[in-house]
């Protein structure tokens, strides 16, 4: 459905513009102007925020982590073979896509691993990376933004854990 | 935000020049040229959104969103100006959607309008950001295609668990946001 929800939103708002005789080559050159400096204006703190993580993940203090709170993430509910994805997720969308897939590949796509981390992984965001574009270029001090958002997140994903064993 | 950055890259070299020094630039490298690409991406994608969202403008679909969702943001986000409530109103419509390239630049506009010249998020920053972090959508269509391509045998059976898991996530959220707000108040009285 998706396929055609967003071509079809698109065609929509240029038959809509058109009818109502908007300029509509105008008005989306007025649009897109805003583009170039964003991304440039955005590129500093991504770059910051990726440098990070791509540190962090490589030098494997990733699994290292997720090896020391597997014993904690189990009492709660979470089985040990979805800790790595539970640590990566809110730092890289790409890294989390790829431990999915792995994971879909050794326990099969429709085991329980296989459930728990598509809904955990669908149903969260890339905390990091958000908070480093939206806030980028304004926001200094995030005031518990990234640390709420964690907690929310981590909540989540007991939840996840939980709902995939009943339905 | 400095903090945890000079936690993440000290944690990382440190174990890096002991068991990998000679891989450590090189993941630094990576990490920069990833955000080159990402930016390159987003280039386009902004281009384009940014593009259709100017038409939207004009054409008076931004402000039938805006009215569609003025009572929630009105609650939400007391004391903004009208066009601030629009740009949110317009990110959360895309959210919804699962529309994430549409919303990051209204998001960044917004929280922009938000900020003004202020250092540090105000409250009503605080909880937009939260709310987009949480990651509001109604359909994980990237998952569900992915488990169809590995094999799955009901691909979208997912899809219930997760639309309530992402709204667990978000009221969670939110309810954080307005606890830390009271007892902030709290503190300063």
């Amino acid at each position: 459905m998706s396929v055609y929800l967003l071509p079809a939103f698109i065609l929509l708002n240029f038959l809509v513009a058109a009818l109502r005789r908007v300029p509509v080559f105008d008005a989306f050159i007025e649009g897109a102007k805003g583009a170039v400096k964003l991304a440039a204006e955005i590129f500093p703190y991504l770059a910051a925020v990726l440098i990070a993580v791509s540190l962090f993940k490589d030098s494997g203090l990733a699994s290292l982590v997720a090896r020391w709170l597997s014993p904690l993430f189990r009492v709660m509910g979470i089985p040990p073979e979805l800790t790595e994805l539970i640590v990566v997720r809110p730092m890289s969308g790409s890294g989390s896509i790829g431990l999915l897939t792995e994971i879909y590949r050794q326990y099969g796509a429709d085991s329980y691993p296989a459930r728990a981390a598509s809904v955990i992984v669908g149903s969260s965001e890339t905390v990091f990376y958000v908070a480093a574009l939206y806030g980028g270029g304004r926001i200094k001090k995030y005031r518990g933004a990234i640390t709420i958002s964690l907690i929310a997140t981590f909540a989540g994903t007991v939840i996840s854990c939980l709902l995939c064993r009943l339905f | 935000m400095n903090l945890l950055f000079v936690i993440m890259m000290a944690a990382g070299l440190i174990r890096m020049l002991f068991f990998d020094p000679s891989g450590a630039l090189g993941a630094a490298l990576a990490g920069a040229e990833n955000a080159v690409s990402v930016s390159i991406r987003m280039l386009a994608v902004y281009a384009l959104w940014l593009g259709v969202l100017g038409v939207m403008k004009k054409n008076g679909v931004t402000s039938f969103v805006t009215r569609l969702f003025r009572p929630l943001t009105r609650r939400l986000f007391r004391g903004e100006k009208e066009q601030t409530h629009a740009l949110i109103s317009q990110n959360l419509a895309a959210n919804f959607l699962g529309i994430g390239s549409a919303a990051t630049p209204l998001g960044i506009e917004a929280i922009r309008e938000m900020q003004g010249e202020k250092a540090e998020a105000t409250d009503n920053a605080v909880l937009f950001l939260v709310i987009n972090a949480c990651g509001v959508q109604l359909l994980p269509a990237t998952i569900i295609a992915l488990r169809e391509q590995a094999g799955s045998a009901s691909a979208s059976d997912i899809l219930l668990p997760t639309v309530i898991s992402t709204a667990v996530t978000a009221t969670i959220g939110v309810l954080l946001c307005f606890l830390k707000r009271k007892s902030g108040s709290k503190r300063k009285v």
